[in-house]
């Protein structure tokens, strides 16, 4: 499995802890892409050693980094015009 | 993977976690919950009908309850109950992968002829550059071609013959004027489209609801603006905010490209005076500019958005607009909006531009879900703005739901969302959408919250869930049903 984007968010009370941001630095094979947030994370990293670990630390959710997009009303050309 | 029930069944529970206490709930919450026992129920509702509510089964005194509730009465009891949330059960199935299947057929190349149209002004007929033109030859299977017109307002587009007889043409043009919708016309080379500059002193849907806000309107209230960061404009003043898009600046909280923001911005607050300028719901807030949209991106991460949140709670901002949505139900995402209601913040979001059902995050049950509704009349009937003409009218029969805006149970209020006269980089210009609406009401939530004097400075759950009240306890009803219209149109104090 390819390695994908997560982002991790620590629910408990005050800052994310540091020895569990330790844990997870030191996960084989994570890379982390922002710490700068005092709750969150957002790391590159095959899923399932990453949730494992997650799992086993409370007050940690975990989720695959999604795109939202950007709303919009107007209409769109889906297919060419039909041929004369 | 999760499903929705489709029986009306929800969970009642907490703010925060499966108990009700003083971390996790209000007083005025506590005790609603523990006098909640098996049976049907009806939860009184200040000069309303009451709403009705079935206990199905509970979990301790202090625990969640399972309870039945028609989804007409959601919106009422989410309104009724800001401090409870009020989740769907979810049934689980196993998650088999989905087959593939034929989408678009197959379609034969463009046919040879070109045509090019000229998009003009109808007063003075100066050339309208940067406008999308969109002609469908058959609008059932969405076929034409598109593109945007040069400086000299000029587009060639492949129809595929020069004498072509369009189902439908429609043009956005990019600011100054309103948008076109043209049905059953021919157009050969040369044909020239005509469109009608914006008058800053039209009376749009935005006015037609809510005026021009008085100048002191939302003083003292801190409003966050999560979006594609915001545009400096003459009628808009930026007290702040951060870009939380990783690897970006973070202090460069400008648009990244998108009008968007720019646009929801002006809803709430421009400052100008028509028809010079023009002027939002709440000119007075102190607005802060949260960019989660990557430079030339149309695409928000997760995790900006999420982090967009987390910085405007620390910030201090009352209410967190958010014109944005479409993702999947996201733990993370989850747990910041309800983690900004838990540090006395609100998350105002829209409910989604698809015509279906309320889309993510808006459908959180801590978020405030808001649809977008319309009034003939507000908008130029030869615009694309009539596309989104529906029945059913509400009491005044001017009024409609838009075609396009999200309904379902989990929608909490609605405001004005088709086409809005707002701000945008270099000028102005009309959009529709609930991205529109959200910002409204959001104006309109800075002015309740400016007028509750008894809200205190402590920021905490109680704070918010007063918030949330006050802003439903404002609705007035527009004759729609509860799924389409939540509790209905919020109103500024007198």
């Amino acid at each position: 499995m390819a390695k994908r984007h997560f982002v991790l968010r620590f629910g408990g009370d005050g800052a994310k802890p540091a020895d569990d941001v330790e844990r997870i630095r030191k996960l084989p094979e994570v890379e982390l892409l922002d710490e700068t947030s005092p709750r969150m994370m957002l790391v590159e990293s095959h899923e399932q050693p990453l949730r494992e670990l997650v799992e086993s630390l409370p007050g940690w959710v975990l989720a695959p980094e999604q795109a939202i997009p950007l709303p919009d009303t107007r209409q769109r050309i889906k297919r060419t015009p039909r041929r004369e | 993977m999760p499903n929705a029930s489709s029986a009306d069944q929800y969970v009642l529970l907490p703010m925060g976690g499966l108990r009700a206490n003083a971390a996790t709930a209000t007083p005025e919450a506590r005790a609603l919950l523990q006098s909640m026992s098996e049976g049907r129920q009806e939860l009184p509702a200040a000069g309303r009908e009451n709403v009705p509510v079935r206990v199905i089964d509970s979990i301790g005194a202090d625990g969640p309850r399972l309870v039945e509730v028609p989804p007409e009465s959601v919106a009422a009891i989410r309104a009724l109950l800001p401090g409870l949330r009020l989740v769907p059960v979810t049934y689980y199935v196993p998650a088999i992968k989905a087959r593939e299947q034929v989408v678009v057929a197959a379609e034969p190349a463009a046919a040879a002829g070109t045509i090019t149209l000229r998009v003009v002004a109808d007063k003075g007929g100066g050339p309208v550059g940067g406008a999308i033109v969109v002609a469908f030859t058959d609008f059932t299977a969405r076929a034409g071609a598109q593109g945007v017109t040069d400086a000299n307002g000029n587009v060639s587009l492949a129809l595929g013959g020069s004498n072509v007889n369009l189902d439908r043409l429609y043009v956005y043009p990019n600011t100054a004027m309103w948008s076109l919708l043209e049905k059953g016309v021919t157009v050969s080379q040369g044909s020239e489209i005509k469109l009608h500059p914006i008058d800053l002193g039209y009376s749009d849907g935005l006015r037609h609801y809510y005026g021009n806000g008085p100048t002191s309107a939302g003083a003292t209230v801190k409003v966050a603006v999560v979006d594609t960061g915001v545009d400096p404009h003459p009628d808009l003043v930026i007290d702040g905010g951060a870009n939380t898009v990783a690897g970006e600046n973070p202090t460069d909280f400008a648009s990244n490209g998108e009008p968007h923001g720019t646009h929801v911005a002006g809803i709430i607050a421009a400052r100008g005076t028509p028809p010079s300028g023009i002027r939002g719901v709440a000119p007075a807030v102190t607005l802060r500019a949260y960019r989660v949209f990557a430079k030339g991106s149309s695409q928000a991460s997760s995790f900006a958005i999420a982090k967009a949140i987390d910085q405007a709670v620390a910030d201090g901002c009352d209410l967190i607009n958010m014109s944005l949505g479409g993702g999947s139900p996201d733990p993370v995402l989850q747990a910041a909006v309800e983690g900004a209601r838990t540090g006395g913040s609100v998350c105002i979001i829209a409910s989604g531009n698809d015509g279906a059902g309320v889309s993510f995050p808006a459908s959180d049950a801590m978020a405030v879900a808001v649809g977008a509704v319309g009034n003939v009349g507000t908008f130029p009937l030869d615009s694309a703005e009539i596309d989104d003409v529906k029945p059913p009218y509400g009491k005044d029969t001017q009024d409609f739901v838009a075609s396009f805006s999200n309904t379902g149970p989990e929608l909490d209020l609605v405001g004005p969302g088709v086409g809005i006269i707002s701000t945008f980089p270099g000028g102005y210009a009309e959009i529709s959408g609930t991205s529109m609406a959200c910002p409204a009401v959001t104006g309109v939530g800075a002015r309740i919250v400016a007028s509750m004097s008894s809200l205190g400075t402590n920021r905490d759950a109680t704070r918010s869930a007063a918030i949330v009240k006050a802003m439903a306890a404002s609705a007035k009803d527009l004759g729609f049903t509860p799924v389409t219209q939540g509790n209905g149109l919020p109103e500024p104090p007198a």
